[in-house]
């Protein structure tokens, strides 16, 4: 607190002073204790209702006017909404749920400032925006929809098109047809949806009754080419493919608005890249597994080197090195990741639903003068509550400073350099923030923009003397200080009456008498337990348990 | 590629039609109605199986259930449940939930709709093994190697741990424990983890090879060092051998990463109370006591600390609470029979530790303090029976034979106290100094009265 020092100066000053202790005025000063400085929240709105994690905000500078705009995609309204200077500038709906969004600069042959193209991905489509700043009235305008771009479909299995095609012309009947796809699904091929539920509801009409065969079977091939009939009006089948996430690669320079690239992931595990000029696919790669969450390093090399880090939804995370997946840099998971981010270019952390981070290296490089291998495990962060988002920190100070913060359930954002906790912030307890991210927002850098669970929007900047370096001790996390109050609270021994004081001394003084009575009362217990028991053996005649009922 | 079309302006956006599937036409009857962007409504329709997948996923992971379910719910509806990954999340959710009956149908059903996907095969095995039926579960995971392998191929490709942990976990179970700790060296050949690691280490202590359990841990560590678990096991397992100092050192460092672990404290605590340091040990349960009120080692533990600082009711009040959590633990009752010995509370001591013995009849200070209670109610044969049954017990206890030595001269039984006395001085000379001091005094007034 920066007005400690002064009440200091005031009761030094002041005469009568009450504890009868005047500080020596030659005395050293103590050193004031180090509160960590506070974030400055710029602004709130917490009726913002935007249903947004992470994977659905940006920050950009959509204008050019060195304004940088938050652009959010809300998930359940389908709508996109740009935030400039504390005010919902522009809403548009979208034509289908956004999966994600990313703001990237294109290579354009225009002239003057770049400005970024926003991209959304939903469905099996990603579309691009560009604009959202000012017009040439001053008014703030809308994002204008410049391009779609649909992934591509994956090939279809030859024999499918051929069984469809023939249906389509009444050459093959609906028994052959199931059985010809249904031996196609039992070896292995990947099918398209038609063939997928046209074998299901073959099925599921023979498992329903076996019984009633003669009858059944032809209501079942009745619905069945009815389905048919629906299809192949549609022509031959396709298998497209839906978009699961967005990343961006900015592969020549690292500053802000550097022409980047996009990348984007789909549900059967394709990582498609774009060309710099975001009109066509440059290099796609294939995982066995869809994609959850992408982060690409942002070193800034001169060849263009880094690394695509997807993880993906059979608990493990692939990378994808100098334009090939490597085979060897695969790291498992014991639980499912719940968000991605790469930090400084070396090192990849993943939170996990287990409640732990895990951080591994991506590249060789060294630390503080030691080797450490591509693949290595670097640290694991137990975390005292489930991770709720997760974000890169981009500090832009004197140096670039890179930095993770974690949002956990437990209503804490924890700010971590490497294993050390650098920074704390509290934010509500029953509201845990969802989606983050840091970077510019308005002139301000430094901010964090965060959406809580319950759709508010929040903008925090970074106190300029937040000390990152996380050498401060008085840096110690909330459960540290829970462990120190409980520590304190007394234990909660229980007490005794007066009544058994008394029974005590009573004790004291007849235990002889006490303990003679009791074990003579125990003795004709015991015998009388006996005298019962064969009386009722002898009168019950053998029945031993009887009558417990 | 395409250019813009038209439902692209904002006012069309609502209108436009949606991906909602509409249902299988009942009958026969006319085709379906064809809108207007034919191949993109197609698409659209193919995709609307997969779409809400991420959402289904991250939904998932951030542990928000019931969004996920219900979300699950509308998608297994639109399509009639002919969904593979919606049914394999409702499936891992119904686990979480406890409900495994219900998750085992459900992945049966994921893997009827797509057989070639080892997860759904994995998730099988473990609910099986989850219902206790080891031997199912065992045969589905190698199946699932097999499948893997297949879908590997020659170039090798990375290898699936976690089949071989799971695979471990069944054979532990049903105590075999020699290929258990096969299969978790395997696993950990592919890819070092902590659950592989403790596991392993668990299955060497089933086995109570402690060597290979200590090394165990220690490798585990290496990996990751920073892990409050390994930490406190590894705690635990040296204070169970008996390594104090080195039990103390990892305990320490368990307790620095994670404070508020209360079996953790416990293990502590108790290290700290063997070196009298009661006051710093109390402290550390007030901690534990927040955590976890009803632990009744804890209690006991805190019962003794009032014990060694003397105040004896409030030892008895924190270990009759003990004993009320747990009243078959035969410590609780034996430290209650000292408890009433200070406090001269004999009879109550009798019980206490006769109940003691009754359930842990192998101890001998037991029997011998009950002797002394025995002996100071003036049932002088039960006590000399009870001293007797101490001895055969524990034959190099000085303590036991002075106190007989005490209680006979007291009854009048000088040969026997001498007997007894001569005993005693045998194995008084070969005791050091610690000893000696405890019971210096009576000593000397026995040699008087002698």
């Amino acid at each position: 607190m920066a007005h400690a020092g002064k009440l200091m100066t005031q009761s030094y000053s002041h005469d009568a002073d009450p504890s009868g202790m005047t500080p020596n005025p030659d005395a050293p000063r103590r050193p004031k204790p180090k509160t960590p400085p506070k974030w400055l929240d710029a602004w709130s709105d917490p009726m913002a209702n935007v249903d947004a994690t992470s994977e659905l905000m940006d920050v950009a500078d959509l204008a050019g006017d060195g304004e940088w705009r938050l652009v959010m995609c809300s998930a359940r309204e389908r709508k996109i909404k740009v935030w400039a200077n504390a005010r919902l500038v522009s809403e548009q709906g979208l034509p289908d749920a956004p999966v994600a969004m990313r703001c990237f600069y294109a290579q354009t042959n225009e002239g003057g400032k770049r400005k970024p193209n926003v991209a959304v991905a939903a469905g099996n489509c990603v579309f691009i925006f560009r604009g959202g700043g000012v017009s040439a009235y001053g008014t703030n305008s809308t994002l204008r929809p410049y391009y779609k771009f649909t992934l591509p479909s994956l090939p279809v299995e030859p024999r499918e098109t051929e069984v469809w095609r023939r249906l389509g012309n009444d050459s093959l009947t609906i028994d052959d047809a199931f059985n010809e796809l249904a031996e196609a699904r039992d070896a292995g091929a990947p099918l398209t949806e038609r063939t997928l539920e046209f074998l299901a509801l073959g099925e599921e009409e023979l498992n329903n009754d076996n019984n009633k065969n003669g009858l059944h079977v032809n209501a079942r091939n009745k619905r069945l080419a009815a389905f048919v009939r629906s299809q192949t009006v549609a022509g031959p089948p396709t298998r497209p493919t839906s978009a699961t996430a967005l990343g961006v690669i900015k592969h020549v320079a690292d500053d802000a608005d550097a022409v980047s690239r996009l990348i984007f992931c789909t549900e059967d595990g394709q990582v498609h890249v774009l060309s710099a000029d975001a009109k066509e696919v440059s290099a796609t790669y294939q995982l066995p597994s869809a994609v959850a969450f992408v982060a690409v390093t942002t070193g800034s090399r001169a060849e263009g080197k880094h690394v695509i880090a997807c993880a993906c939804r059979d608990n493990r995370v692939y990378n994808i090195v100098d334009g090939a997946v490597d085979a060897a840099l695969v790291f498992d998971l014991e639980a499912p990741a719940c968000g991605l981010a790469t930090v400084g270019g070396n090192v990849v952390v993943i939170p996990c639903a287990d409640d732990v981070v895990h951080a591994y290296a991506l590249r060789d490089h060294a630390v503080d003068g030691k080797e450490i291998l591509a693949g290595q495990k670097l640290y694991s962060l137990y975390l005292p509550a489930s991770v709720a988002s997760v974000t890169t920190l981009d500090v832009n100070r004197q140096r670039r400073l890179e930095r993770v913060a974690f949002a956990t359930r437990d209503g804490y954002v924890r700010a971590y350099h490497g294993s050390k906790l650098v920074v704390t912030l509290k934010t509500d307890e029953n509201d845990p923030c969802v989606g983050m991210r840091f970077g510019r927002f308005g002139r301000e850098e430094n901010a964090l923009v965060a959406v809580a669970a319950s759709g508010g929007v929040s903008v925090r900047i970074m106190p300029r003397r937040a000390d990152l370096t996380g050498s401060n001790e008085n840096n110690r996390d909330a459960p540290t200080d829970e462990t120190s109050r409980l520590a304190a609270t007394p234990l909660a021994v229980p007490k005794k009456t007066k009544l058994y004081v008394e029974q005590t001394a009573r004790e004291r003084e007849f235990g002889r008498e006490m303990h003679v009575a009791f074990q003579k009362d125990l003795c004709r217990l015991r015998l009388n337990t006996a005298r019962a028991r064969v009386a009722a053996m002898r009168d019950g005649g053998g029945g031993g348990a009887r009558g417990g009922g | 590629r395409d250019t813009m079309p038209e439902y692209y302006d904002s006012d069309e956006v609502e209108d436009e039609d949606r991906v909602d599937a509409e249902p299988e036409p009942e009958s026969p009857a006319t085709p379906l109605t064809v809108p207007k962007s034919t191949s993109a409504a197609v698409t659209a329709k193919a995709i609307a199986r997969t779409r809400r997948n991420v959402h289904i996923h991250r939904l998932y992971v951030r542990h928000e259930h019931d969004a996920c379910l219900a979300l699950i719910e509308e998608v297994l509806a639109e399509f009639d449940g002919l969904c593979e990954y919606p049914i394999y999340v409702k499936a891992l959710v119904q686990r979480r939930r406890g409900r495994i009956q219900e998750s085992l149908q459900l992945f049966q059903a994921a893997t009827a709709l797509n057989p070639h996907n080892v997860q759904n095969l994995k998730q099988v095995g473990r609910s099986l093994y989850l219902l206790g039926k080891h031997k199912a579960a065992v045969e589905v995971y190698e199946e699932a190697e097999k499948m893997a392998a297949e879908a590997r191929g020659d170039d090798g490709g990375h290898e699936d741990w976690e089949i071989y942990h799971q695979k471990g976990l069944c054979y532990a179970r049903s105590k075999q424990f020699g290929a258990a700790a096969e299969c978790f060296m395997r696993a950990n050949a592919v890819s070092r983890h902590e659950a592989t690691y403790e596991q392993l280490g668990r299955v060497y202590q089933a086995q109570e090879n402690w060597e290979a359990a200590i090394a165990t841990y220690l490798e585990a560590l290496e990996s990751s060092p920073d892990s409050p678990d390994i930490l406190a096991t590894l705690g635990l397992l040296y204070l169970r051998l008996g390594e104090t100092y080195r039990a103390f050192e990892y305990l320490d460092q368990a307790l620095s990463r994670d404070p508020g672990n209360p079996r953790v404290i416990l293990a502590a605590g108790s290290i700290i109370q063997d070196h009298d340091d009661v006051d710093v040990a109390l402290v550390k349960y007030r901690v534990a006591a927040a955590k976890e009120p009803n632990s009744a080692q804890l209690w006991n533990n805190v019962g003794m600390c009032f014990f060694g600082k003397n105040r004896f009711v409030a030892a008895i009040a924190c270990l009759k609470k003990a004993l009320y959590l747990d009243p078959f633990e035969w410590i609780i009752s034996y430290n209650l029979g000292l408890a009433h010995l200070k406090t001269q509370q004999h009879a109550s001591a009798f019980h206490f530790l006769s109940g003691c013995v009754k359930r842990k009849p192998d101890f001998a200070a037991a029997y011998a303090f009950l002797a002394v209670a025995l002996a100071k109610l003036d049932d002088v044969e039960n006590a000399k029976q009870a001293y007797a049954r101490a001895i055969r017990l524990d034959p190099g206890d000085h303590l036991t034979r002075l106190n007989a030595a005490i209680t006979l001269f007291n009854a009048g039984d000088f040969e026997g106290a001498k007997e007894m006395f001569e005993a005693h001085d045998q194995l008084w000379g070969a005791l050091d100094e610690d000893g000696k001091v405890d019971a210096g005094e009576d000593v000397e007034e026995q040699r008087r009265a002698l």
